[in-house]
C-alpha cells in the first residue's frame, strides 16, 4: 500500500495540474469503469437507446430456453442468421456461459431484457479489471509503470482498442476477455 | 478459465501465462503442493469441459460437435465451408491480412462503405510496444510466455472461417488482448512519455471515429457486424418482381388479394420480398421464410415475421396456423419437394389455401431445344441453374394431390416475350390461360411457361378422391 501511494505522490508532484489529475482518474478502477460506461453509453446512444435490445440478442433467447429446461431456442429470434437450424429447432453454436450470466435478468425481464445495457456493464467491468490488473502487476514488480502511464494504458484499452467498437453494439464478444482478466486479477496475490 | 472455455473454447489458451505465473511464483512450495494446487486449478476447467461436451452431445449427438454443419451462414461462407470446412489453412492468409495489415478505409462498394476488420497495430499503435518488450525486457521468460499465450490463442482465430468481416477493428483479437496488453505494458517501460501519449491519442482518435462511422453504417443498413455484402441484394437476386398482369406473381397476388384482412399468409421463399411488397397494405399478417440472409434482410421490411431458414429447416411451430400459403416458384428448388410440401400441408390447418407456382419444363421452347440437343441452364427461367426438380402440368397436379391438397383452380402463364422483346405487349385476351382442375387440355402443356395452382387442404377422405382424379 505504502509503496504505491509513495509512487503516486512522487508522480503527482510535478504534474499537479487539472488535466493530469483528470487523466489519473483512469488509473482508478472505479473511476475508469464509470468513465468508460459513460463513453460507451454515449456511443451506444448514437444508434439506439442504451437500454434497447440489439438486433441479434441470441443469448437472451438461449437464457430463456435454459430457464425452460431446454437447449434449443424456445422462442425464435427476429433474425436467425448465424444460428444452427437442426432437426427443426434453432440452436446457438457458441458455448452457453454468457447465457448463464443472463439467466437472472431474463428470468425477471424476459427476452426483451437489454443485452446492450448488459454488455455495457460487462465492458465497464473489463476496464475496471484492467486497471486492477495493472495495479497488481505494478505492485508485484512485474511491470514498472508510473500511475500516469498506467492511466494511459487503461484509457488506451477502454477507448483505443476494438473493445470500444464492440461494447456499444451489445456484442457478446465483450464477455471474452472478462474470464482472463478475472484470472489475472485474482491470480496475482493481493498486495494492497 | 472455466468461464472462458464456456464462452469461446479457444480463449482457454489465454490462461497459459497466468497459469505459468502462478506456478512460477509458488515454486518454493514443493512439487507435491504444486501438483495438488494444479489439480485443484484444473478441476473447474475439467468440469466446464465435461459440461460443454454433455451440452454438445445432448444437442447434436457428438461431444465435439458444435453444429456447424447446420449453421445458417452467409452464402459467401457457405461455399468456403463446403470446400474447406470450419478450420483450414486456406483462411490464414485473408484472416492475417484483415487482422494485421488492412486499414479499414470506408471504401465504396456498390455505393456502400464497407469495412473489413482492420490492422491491430495500425489502428492501435500502442501495441507496437509489445515488440520492445520481447526485445528488451528482462527476465525474458515473462515476455516469451506472453507471446506464446498470444500465439496459441490466435492460431485457432487465424484458422477459423471468416474472421475478415465487416467491422471497425480486428474484433477477434479481443480474445488475446489481455496478454497483449501486459506485454505492451512491459514494452512501455522503454518508451518516452511523449511517445506513449501521442500513440495513445492516435489509437483513441482511430477508434472513436471508427465507432461513430460504424454506427452510421449500421444505421443505414449498409452493413451488419455479422454480414458482408459483396453485392447489393437486389443486384444479387435474379428473382425480381414480375409486375405484368399475366405473370405468376400477379396471378398469386390476385388469388390471395381476395382474402379478408387479418388473414395469416405464409410466403415460402420470399427472395427480396417481391410478393410481400405486392401484398402489403391489405391488412394481411405476412410471415416469410427465406434461406438467403442478405435477401431476407431486404425482405424483412415487408413482413410482420421473417425466418431466415430453409423450408425443411424451419421449426414446426413456424409452419403452422396460417390461413394461406404461397409457394411461388419454390418447389423446383427443393431436393424432395413432395416431402417438404407434405410436411407443410400436415402442419397447416384444414382449409388452409395453397397457391403454388412452378416452371413448366414441358414448354415448347424447352422441348425444341432438347430436340436440338440443347439443355443449357441459365440464370433464371425454366432452366434456372438452381432448379433441382422439374415439373409438367401433370406432375405438379400429381404432387399436389399426393400431399393431400385438392385443386380449386389451375392456370398457366404465357411465355414472357417482353423479356426478349421489351416492346412486346400482349392483348388482354391473351394474358393468361385458365383451366378448371379436371380439364385435360394438352395444348396447355406445350405453351405454358409457368403453372399456377390454387388448392386447399381437405379432410382425409377427400384427399384420396383428389389423388385418384389426377392419377
Amino acid at each position: 500500500m505504502t509503496s504505491c501511494a509513495q509512487s503516486r505522490a512522487q508522480y503527482l508532484e510535478p504534474h499537479s495540474d487539472l488535466s493530469q489529475r483528470r487523466l489519473l482518474c483512469w488509473e482508478s478502477p472505479i473511476w475508469s469503469a464509470l468513465l468508460a460506461l459513460a463513453v460507451y453509453s454515449l456511443l451506444a446512444s448514437t444508434r439506439a437507446l442504451p437500454w434497447a435490445v440489439s438486433s441479434s440478442p441470441y443469448y437472451n433467447y438461449l437464457a430463456d430456453a435454459l430457464l425452460h429446461g431446454q437447449v434449443n431456442l424456445r422462442l425464435v429470434p427476429p433474425i436467425t442468421h448465424d444460428l444452427i437450424a437442426f432437426d427443426g429447432q434453432y440452436y446457438l453454436y457458441w458455448p452457453p456461459f454468457p447465457a448463464a450470466l443472463l439467466l437472472p435478468f431474463v428470468a425477471v425481464f424476459g427476452v426483451d431484457f437489454s443485452d446492450i445495457a448488459f454488455t455495457l456493464g460487462v465492458a465497464a467491468l473489463n476496464v475496471a479489471l484492467v486497471a486492477l490488473v495493472l495495479r497488481e502487476a505494478c505492485a508485484r514488480s512485474l511491470i514498472h509503470l508510473s500511475p500516469r502511464r498506467r492511466a494511459l494504458l487503461v484509457l488506451f484499452f477502454a477507448l483505443g482498442t476494438v473493445h470500444v467498437t464492440l461494447a456499444p453494439l451489445g456484442a457478446g464478444m465483450v464477455h471474452r476477455p472478462t474470464g482472463c482478466l478475472c484470472l489475472c486479477r485474482f491470480g496475482l496475490p493481493r498486495s494492497y | 478459465m472455466a468461464g472462458a472455455l464456456l464462452t469461446r473454447s479457444h480463449v482457454l489458451f489465454a490462461g497459459i501465462w497466468p497459469a505459468w505465473y502462478l506456478l512460477a511464483s509458488h515454486r518454493n512450495l514443493g512439487w507435491r503442493h504444486l501438483l495438488r494446487y494444479s489439480l485443484l486449478g484444473v478441476l473447474p476447467v475439467a468440469v466446464a469441459g465435461s459440461l460443454l461436451a454433455a451440452y454438445n452431445s445432448h444437442r447434436f449427438g457428438g461431444m465435439l460437435d458444435f453444429g456447424l454443419d447446420y449453421h445458417l451462414m452467409d452464402e459467401v461462407f457457405a461455399a468456403d465451408y463446403a470446400r474447406f470446412g470450419a478450420f483450414s489453412l486456406h483462411y490464414v492468409a485473408s484472416n492475417a491480412y484483415y487482422q494485421l495489415l488492412a486499414y479499414p478505409f470506408a471504401s465504396p462498394t456498390f455505393g456502400n462503405p464497407v469495412m473489413m476488420g482492420g490492422s491491430l497495430f495500425l489502428l492501435s499503435p500502442v501495441f507496437f510496444a509489445a515488440f520492445w518488450a520481447v526485445a528488451r525486457s528482462r527476465p525474458r521468460a515473462n515476455a516469451l510466455l506472453l507471446v506464446a499465450t498470444i500465439v496459441c490463442t490466435d492460431i485457432p482465430i487465424l484458422l477459423l472461417m471468416g474472421t475478415g468481416w465487416v467491422h471497425f477493428g480486428p474484433r477477434y483479437t479481443l480474445d488475446f488482448t489481455v496478454p497483449l496488453l501486459l506485454l505492451t505494458a512491459l514494452g512501455l517501460e522503454h518508451w518516452s512519455a511523449r511517445t506513449v501519449r501521442w500513440l495513445t491519442e492516435i489509437s483513441l482518435a482511430h477508434y472513436i471515429c471508427g465507432a461513430i462511422v460504424l454506427a452510421q453504417i449500421l444505421d443505414r443498413g449498409c452493413a451488419n457486424v455479422e454480414m458482408v455484402q459483396v453485392m447489393a441484394p437486389e443486384q444479387d437476386c435474379p428473382y425480381a418482381h414480375k409486375a405484368e398482369p399475366w405473370s405468376s406473381h400477379s396471378r398469386i397476388v390476385a388469388a390471395l388479394a381476395c382474402l379478408p384482412p387479418g388473414t395469416k399468409i405464409l410466403d415460402v421463399g420470399t427472395a427480396t420480398g417481391t410478393l410481400g411488397q405486392a401484398l402489403s397494405g391489405r391488412g394481411f399478417l405476412l410471415h416469410g421464410i427465406e434461406p438467403n440472409p442478405s435477401w431476407a434482410r431486404v425482405a424483412r421490411a415487408y413482413y410482420a415475421e421473417l425466418d431466415c431458414c430453409t423450408l425443411d429447416g424451419a421449426p414446426e411451430n413456424r409452419l403452422s396456423g396460417h390461413d394461406a400459403v404461397a409457394c411461388a416458384d419454390v418447389l423446383e428448388h427443393l431436393a424432395d419437394p413432395e416431402k417438404s410440401l407434405r410436411r407443410l400441408v400436415n402442419l397447416e390447418p384444414v382449409g388452409c389455401r395453397f397457391v403454388i407456382s412452378v416452371p413448366n419444363v414441358a414448354n415448347v421452347w424447352v422441348r425444341l431445344n432438347l430436340l436440338l440437343g440443347r439443355f443449357d441452364y441459365g440464370k433464371r427461367g425454366i432452366l434456372d441453374g438452381t432448379h433441382l426438380r422439374f415439373f409438367t402440368r401433370a406432375s405438379l397436379l400429381r404432387l399436389v394431390a399426393a400431399v393431400g391438397l385438392q385443386v380449386a383452380a389451375f392456370s398457366a402463364t404465357p411465355v414472357p416475350l417482353h423479356l426478349a422483346y421489351p416492346r412486346h405487349k400482349r392483348r388482354p385476351s391473351e394474358q393468361n390461360v385458365r383451366h378448371e382442375p379436371g380439364s385435360r387440355d394438352r395444348g396447355l402443356a406445350h405453351v405454358a411457361w409457368l403453372s399456377v395452382c390454387r388448392a386447399s387442404r381437405q379432410e382425409r377422405v377427400r384427399r384420396w378422391e383428389s389423388e385418384r382424379r389426377y392419377r
